[in-house]
């Protein structure tokens, strides 16, 4: 590439495209290298991946990342055989030869007595999203593992955003649609403010949006993030979302009485007949479910050709049995939820929720239709949006999805000023090629199945069976990550499963799971037993150094070649009517000393572990669009399109041959280092496709009822006595453990959060020099935020170091600052802190709030897995830090 | 013709793009910044408490205290209106610092400061010494990015407008909050966003004239 725009003679100059390192977002960035060395970063204008020129800071700080003369060189080993938080492993620097044969030698053996040994995480994380979640998962699935053990973002990660996106839109995410927005109800979440998803395009759509005048209300434990930027804040009580929303779900309904019911009839299950068993009720011959044509007065299959206007409500008998519309039984259970009992539980005033299921109402002008492109759409400029503060409590299935009926009652969801899936879930491809080409269809039972996917099929559930994996997974149909192995409880509920196998090998991509997931002590039960583990990454840290026996060097993301970030709609493909801007991230420099780039690595790891025509078919199949989730098997054979099974290319020969088979020959590497990226226009219909597209979401959870008895067979047996209740197919309230497992009148009387700050992507950022040096002058960052008048009654005085304290007894340090922006019975700590000797800067920097949670079964949501990461604290001045 | 920024706080998401981005472009060392977020809690009652973020950087004031008591004339104001430090002529004597109302002046220490202590400077760090040279000892601020300004204009680009012209801040805005032109052309994209939007400079009760104005949301 390094389209060489030399613009002087003293210095060879030039800048080359790639996408950015600074979180999972992807925004393609251009990097100036002057003599060889990288000196800037910045956006791309002509794209609309990104801020079109703009970068959020911690992107432009990402350099700094690559300058750290921390980052790891040479494979390493360790020669302290202690494994264990805080040892020093004594890191031996070793031959590529002798890691990868070591490594390869322990896979090998580990295939050969059960795959299922191989248990590997990875994380999502700054430069590697798609390295981890496609690269190395794909290799280790080639080993014959399902068994990923999620690292990284793990369990804080989007167990139930992420079951929602892919039902309700076929998405990874949801995110408001900027551009026609007048009215975003923000719960929980950062987007668009500078963290969490899409990164600089949300950011850029979000500021633009408010200027022209949209209406931001943020209802959040914390009002000092997006809050701030917020037309309002609405102070809550951290997992009682769901209560408010409910209740403006019955105000909506039984009050208002205004909401898209042509929305509901046409698009959603809520229409199917539900019979006493809790299930639908299906045709007799095709098991089809069946709903009830008014028009006709009868019954008939989802898909019956004459089905005209099927019924909302009402009772009706068919197959002999009595039934109701799944949207009836619905509508009957949320009478209950007044907004007077949200108040009580939420602490939002109930007439602050009346008026917010007005104005949404009102704004989401349900009926009216907009005209772009000489297509008509609905029009519907209001949604409610919410992500990591709704969507990690023990409650969690229930609350994420409490919001999205709100939104399905609106009728907004992927129509223009609604809500949209993240990035954009249909694509007709280049105008010349036609590809990348995928869009979402009606699957089983009509319902919403996504055109591509990685990770574990979302839709329709898997079959409920196991416990075979280490992360109850197949035991947990419902669930697409969890907290397992890293539990308090795991090892005796593998006992209690007959521990099938021990785990052999401990394989992570990325990340830093001892950290970054839950209580580290937690982390260090699983890990610590683990007899052999390798990690791939660019610098050590509390993980590696605590577990690892051999550590590889990974290329930066600027010196890589990775199209792995180029394809899905995850967080590269700009969302709502932005163009679609294809980037690629080739490497800025060569790599130095020996590092090695990832899909190389993996390439030659494959080889010697001899596994190389499974891991080529993953490739293939997941590049061509053949499968492209984690589950295979069923996956034909074919003539190969992009790499052959037996086939040895190295990572930029793989690039290019993705490259020319979606955009032709002529448009390979060579095409994109000269030309950085490619863009089209959007087509209307992509971004706003839930009209042309035949398919329903769910309002009744069916599935969640059907699996309950197995699950709850087989976890009964493992101990996991969870509240089977929630398996109710009816989104319904059920209050987080926070507010059960201690009395009311307890002395740990605070709720501690953790919030994404504005400069951190994980824990990654904290050893970049530049971000420390702006956090230290930011009043919120590494301190302790605590409401000014709460630290009064406890005398709390501001820059006080306060000591932080779980029910457990778990305890974290660190200065105190008062605000007025958060609520008075909660703590707000970034979840920071590190004691890594590869981490210089990072090291005791921030508070590590993770050591306040506890992971069990009592503290996960039992459909989804999500865990809690709310913890019942109490908090007192101390004279100094003591701990580690 | 007078340079000058406009501010856009609605848009703007303190993502310190703008801060970084400006130590990037000046190879600004450790605990130099010549733009800063700074942020604080308005007075008010719980929950209708205000948070402020400015994101502030040298004001180029039309009325410089700065360069009126400078004693060597090392600070000056240019005919564009940009306020720059010749450093040669400083002497350090940082009664600029000092007098200045709004403290977006630093003094660059004679130490060698590294950005991991200890570990030696990085590559990046050594390059920034051959391609943005500081001098020690001497006071240093925001310059509007007039390297960049002057050379546009020398090419014929137009600064606000054409991106190799304008200030590497507005450039990097992810939000594009930042505006840059001539507050003396009525016409000019920022003069009509200043009038239109009420912008207001931050503590005009200096009565320093600044030139950075803001959109307050």
């Amino acid at each position: 590439m390094k389209s060489k725009i030399s613009t002087s003679t003293k210095q060879e100059e030039y800048w080359s495209y790639s996408i950015c390192a600074g979180c999972y977002n992807l925004c393609g960035v251009k990097i100036k290298v002057v003599d060889g060395v990288p000196v800037a970063v910045e956006g791309v204008p002509e794209s609309d991946l990104g801020g079109r020129g703009g970068m959020c800071g911690k992107g432009v700080a990402t350099i700094m990342d690559f300058h750290d003369p921390n980052r790891i060189n040479y494979p390493v080993k360790r020669t302290n055989p202690k494994k264990g938080l805080y040892e020093d492993p004594k890191w031996e620097r070793i031959s590529w030869e002798e890691a990868l044969e070591t490594i390869a030698d322990k896979l090998r053996t580990a295939i050969d007595k059960d795959p299922r040994s191989i248990v590997w995480a990875f994380t999502p994380g700054p430069g590697t999203p798609f390295k981890a979640t496609v690269f190395a998962s794909f290799f280790f699935l080639a080993c014959g593992s399902l068994n990923q053990a999620f690292g990284g973002v793990g369990s804080q990660c989007g167990a139930a955003a992420h079951h929602a996106g892919a039902l309700m839109h076929a998405a990874w995410d949801i995110l408001p649609d900027y551009r026609f927005s007048n009215y975003v109800l923000r719960c929980g979440g950062n987007e668009g403010h500078g963290g969490g998803r899409m990164a600089s395009t949300s950011m850029r759509q979000a500021a633009a949006a408010r200027d022209r005048g949209m209406r931001t209300v943020v209802m959040d434990p914390i009002g000092f993030r997006a809050g701030a930027d917020a037309d309002e804040w609405i102070p809550i009580l951290p997992a009682t979302d769901i209560a408010v929303f409910l209740s403006i779900a019955n105000l909506i309904v039984h009050e208002i009485g205004i909401y898209d019911k042509e929305y509901i009839r046409n698009k959603t299950n809520g229409v199917y007949l539900v019979g006493p068993d809790t299930l639908f009720v299906r045709d007799k011959e095709s098991g089809k479910p069946l709903l009830w044509d008014e028009k006709d007065n009868q019954a008939k299959t989802y898909d019956d050709p004459t089905l005209s206007h099927p019924a909302l409500d009402g009772e009706y008998t068919v197959n002999g049995v009595t039934c109701h519309t799944g949207f009836h039984l619905w509508k009957e259970l949320i009478k209950q939820y007044d907004p007077g009992w949200a108040s009580k539980i939420s602490s939002v005033p109930e007439e602050r929720i009346r008026n917010l299921a007005k104005e949404l109402v009102e704004e989401a002008r349900i009926g009216s239709t907009i005209e772009i492109d000489g297509k008509t759409f609905p029009y519907r400029p209001a949604c409610v949006v919410g992500y990591k503060g709704v969507q990690s409590h023990q409650n969690s299935f229930h609350q994420y999805l409490a919001m999205n009926l709100l939104n399905v009652l609106l009728g907004n969801q992927d129509v223009p000023g609604g809500i949209l899936g993240s990035g954009t879930v249909r694509s007709f491809g280049h105008p010349e090629s036609g590809r990348p080409n995928f869009e979402p269809f009606g699957g089983v039972d009509g319902m919403l199945t996504p055109g591509f996917w990685h990770t574990r099929t979302p839709w329709p559930p898997h079959e409920v069976k196991g416990p075979g994996l280490v992360n109850l997974l197949d035991v947990m149909a419902d669930s697409s990550m969890n907290p397992y192995p890293y539990t308090d409880d795991f090892e005796e509920i593998w006992t209690k499963a007959g521990r099938p196998y021990e785990v052999e090998v401990y394989g992570n991509y990325g990340g830093n799971v001892a950290m970054n997931i839950v209580n580290p002590d937690i982390a260090e039960k699983f890990l610590g037993n683990i007899p052999f583990s390798f990690s791939i990454n660019t610098i050590h840290n509390e993980t590696t150094e605590g577990f690892a026996d051999i550590v590889l060097p990974d290329c930066h993301a600027y010196e890589s070649h990775d199209v792995a970030s180029s394809i899905g709609f995850f967080f590269n493909y700009p969302i709502g009517l932005d163009k679609w801007s294809f980037h690629v991230r080739m490497p800025a420099v060569e790599p130095k000393f020996e590092r090695k780039d990832t899909l190389d690595l993996f390439f030659e790891l494959a080889d010697r572990t001899g596994i190389r025509k499974e891991y080529n078919t993953f490739l293939e199949n997941y590049f061509s669009g053949k499968s492209s989730t984690w589950e295979q098997e069923d996956v034909g054979g074919g003539e190969p399109e992009i790499i052959g099974p037996d086939e040895k290319l190295s990572g930029p020969e793989f690039s290019d041959r993705v490259l020319k088979f979606y955009f032709g020959e002529e448009k390979g590497l060579d095409w994109f280092e000269e030309n950085g990226f490619i863009t089209w226009e959007k087509k209307p219909e992509e971004c706003y496709w839930r009209y042309f597209i035949d398919a329903r979401i769910p309002m009744y959870f069916e599935t969640v009822a059907k699996n309950k008895p197995k699950v709850k067979e087989i976890c009964e047996k493992l101990g996991m006595h969870m509240n089977w209740d929630c398996y109710t197919p009816l989104i319904t309230y059920f209050p987080s453990v926070i507010f059960t497992e201690l009395p009311e009148d307890s002395e740990y009387d605070l709720l501690g959060v953790s919030y994404r700050d504005v400069l951190h992507t994980h824990r990654h950022m904290l050893e970049n020099p530049i971000v420390d040096e702006m956090s230290a002058s930011n009043p919120y960052t590494y301190n302790i935020v605590m409401n000014q008048e709460m630290a009064e009654k406890k005398g709390i005085e501001d820059k006080d170091i306060i000591c932080v304290e779980s029910h457990w007894g778990d305890k974290v340090e660190g200065r105190v600052k008062l605000s007025l922006l958060i609520h008075p019975n909660v703590l707000g700590v970034v979840g920071l802190g590190g004691w890594a000797k590869g981490r210089p800067i990072a090291k005791g920097k921030g508070v590590n709030f993770n050591a306040l949670l506890r992971s069990d079964y009592k503290h996960m949501c039992p459909v989804v897995g999500s865990l809690e990461i709310v913890s019942r604290v109490k908090a007192y001045t101390v004279k100094r830090r003591t701990e580690k | 013709m007078r340079w000058g920024m406009l501010i856009n706080l609605v848009k703007c998401a303190g993502c310190y793009g703008c801060v970084i981005k400006c130590k990037q472009e000046h190879f600004l060392p450790p605990d130099v910044m010549w733009g800063r977020l700074l942020m604080s809690e308005a007075e008010g009652q719980y929950p209708s408490v205000k948070k402020n973020t400015y994101p502030v950087l040298c004001n180029h004031c039309k009325e410089p205290v700065c360069v009126e008591v400078c004693p060597t004339g090392a600070t000056l104001q240019r005919e564009d209106g940009i306020v720059e430090v010749d450093s040669d002529k400083c002497m350090g004597c940082r009664y600029c610092l000092i007098s200045c109302p709004y403290q977006v002046r630093t003094y660059m220490s004679s130490e060698d400061k590294e950005y991991f202590p200890g570990q030696g400077l990085t590559e990046l760090e050594e390059a920034g010494k051959k391609l943005y040279p500081h001098q020690k000892g001497v006071v240093t601020k925001c310059n509007f990015c007039l390297e960049r300004v002057d050379k546009g204009i020398k090419e014929g680009l137009k600064p606000g407008q054409d991106r190799e012209a304008t200030p590497a801040c507005v450039n990097i805005c992810p939000t594009k909050a930042r505006y840059f032109g001539d507050l003396d052309d009525p016409d000019s994209e920022i003069s009509v966003l200043i009038r239109e939007k009420r912008a207001v400079p931050l503590h005009p009760e200096h009565g320093t004239e600044p030139c950075v104005y803001y959109v307050i949301g």
